[in-house]
């Protein structure tokens, strides 16, 4: 279905190989040919097809994009996203849509090397730029020890979402025990993933897509309700601001780097080759990046920030936790249909990320140690729930000192991984005539890897006591 | 390919030098020569990597 890079180093499918037929992945290798077939011939025939056509056919094809969203869509960016609002109004949403779409040069580079490589990047990382660099900084600590610790903020906030609906059904269910519940669920899900000739990887990917489109329903009705200063939010949206001194400057280099990372990265590309995308899925690959990921995480965190920027903003309340803002939201939204709304919306939030956090730490960790992903093997399952310790945060367990050290040890190598996946994607050896020969492509990646080394540098001035 | 990869340290050094300045602005508020040549050495390296590799890259 694939061929390798044109004029690249020879393919070859197995794993500490540099080349290779995306189609030649385990994971892909479990969908029927003529599955595969089929949607190859869909595709040719879409690439004739009127824009309108194309676009509602694309839809139905995408897939990995929409994970990435689900992915990037956490406790962490929508908890930034409401503090926010409440802090600053609508004044920092510019800031979105620029984070993001700067980060999609890198997510077109993982496509790139999906599609028209047809490689494994962290196999290709540790051949070209060492084992450190690949199966260490990109693998093992950007992705999987990553999956694992920041669980526990999923965790934490889904428990308490449900503990906070029950009251609404007429009962209570404290987080205590509700973790079953919020493991079983997503669980079902990680392990569905690759079974079943590939209608498991369609299944998670429909639950995605239906995750995200109840997130943009739920804030965009409760929006509704609050009330938007059009106006406001306008401005907001195209005029940059930043609060004054370094505070701005924090904001804005943490909102533009982190949106989109390493672990989204890895997983587009790895959830691209999981669908057995070669060559002639680079288009598919582009629109799921600007369908699925960049609107879907334009649109929620424009619809967060609104809300709060409608609500707690004028009345100067600035809560610090997700909950709490949750909490000190609800008296302000009126009927209580658009409470639960809300809740219910928000409870797809780390409920989707869990699932895509787990599925990248389980691929991570397979290509680290040169395993073979099977989903139907021990280890693959082992590894994908790896991630569900965190149902310890169901107690209020939260790891501080580990979610410190590896936000230090991120903050430092994070720059490194942008820095090989750009002479990747330059490189003739690995890319032959694939490679970028785009200035404007390689000037976005530029963008975001010296934002990355801004982060890192920030962080060591920081401990220096010099920022 | 070793030409990008030293550019792309020069670009490091060059932003380290640009943020020295910043947080030296903000704690004395002089140091604004660092942020001048540390943007200006970040914005020629980053024009300089941007370019494609061609068909005959002499830093590969």
């Amino acid at each position: 279905m694939n061929g390798a890079a044109s004029g690249g180093e020879p393919a070859s499918g197995g794993p500490h190989t540099q080349g290779g037929d995306p189609s030649g992945y385990p994971i892909a290798q479990r969908i029927p040919q003529e599955v595969l077939d089929a949607e190859a011939g869909r595709l040719a025939a879409l690439a004739k097809a009127p824009a309108h056509k194309r676009i509602g056919g694309y839809a139905r094809l995408a897939g990995p994009g929409f994970m990435g969203a689900a992915l990037t869509l956490g406790a962490g960016t929508l908890t930034s996203s409401m503090l926010s609002g409440a802090t600053f109004g609508y004044r920092t949403l510019w800031l979105i849509w620029l984070a993001c779409g700067l980060g999609l040069f890198m997510m077109a580079a993982m496509a790139r090397f999906t599609c028209k490589g047809g490689f494994r990047v962290i196999q290709v990382q540790n051949r070209r730029h060492s084992w450190l660099i690949g199966s260490l900084l990109t693998a093992l600590v950007g992705t999987a020890v990553v999956a694992v610790i920041f669980n526990f903020g999923q965790v934490a906030l889904g428990t308490h979402l449900i503990e906070s609906l029950a009251p609404f059904a007429g009962f209570s269910f404290p987080a205590e025990y509700n973790w079953v519940l919020y493991v079983g669920v997503t669980s079902w899900l990680i392990l569905s993933y690759g079974r079943r000739g590939g209608t498991g990887t369609r299944l998670v990917e429909g639950v995605m897509k239906a995750a995200i489109a109840l997130m943009i329903v739920a804030f965009g009705a409760v929006l509704v309700v609050v009330g938007v200063d059009w106006g406001a939010a306008a401005r907001g949206a195209f005029v940059p601001w930043l609060p004054g001194g370094g505070q701005g400057l924090d904001l804005f280099i943490a909102s533009s780097a982190a949106a989109v990372g390493v672990m989204d990265w890895v997983f587009f590309h790895y959830a691209g080759l999981g669908r057995g995308w070669g060559r002639n899925h680079e288009s598919l690959a582009r629109f799921d990046l600007f369908a699925g990921l960049f609107i879907p995480f334009v649109v929620v965190n424009f619809l967060v920030i609104g809300v709060f920027a409608a609500t707690l903003f004028p009345q100067g309340i600035t809560p610090e936790s997700a909950p709490e803002l949750a909490a000190a939201l609800m008296p302000l939204l009126g009927p209580t249909w658009s409470q639960i709304l809300f809740y219910v919306g928000f409870l797809a939030v780390p409920i989707t990320t869990t699932v895509a956090m787990s599925l990248a730490g389980a691929m991570a960790i397979h290509e680290a140690f040169g395993w073979e992903p099977d989903t139907a093997s021990w280890r693959w399952k082992i590894s994908a729930l790896l991630p569900q310790v965190a149902f310890l945060a169901a107690w209020n367990a939260n790891p501080v000192w580990l979610v410190i050290f590896i936000a230090a040890f991120l903050s430092l190598a994070n720059n490194v991984v942008g820095w090989s996946m750009y002479l990747l994607l330059n490189d003739r050896r690995v890319l032959g005539e694939d490679r970028s020969k785009s200035y404007l492509w390689n000037l976005g990646i530029l963008l975001q890897v010296t934002l990355l080394n801004a982060i890192a540098i920030t962080y060591i001035f920081n401990r220096l006591g010099l920022w | 390919m070793r030409a990008r990869v030293w550019g792309l340290i020069v670009n490091l050094a060059a932003n380290a030098m640009a943020l020295w300045g910043v947080a030296s602005v903000m704690r004395t508020g002089t140091g604004w020569i660092w942020i001048v040549i540390g943007g200006v050495a970040t914005a020629v390296c980053i024009s300089a990597l941007a370019v494609p590799a061609g068909s005959a890259d002499p830093g590969e």
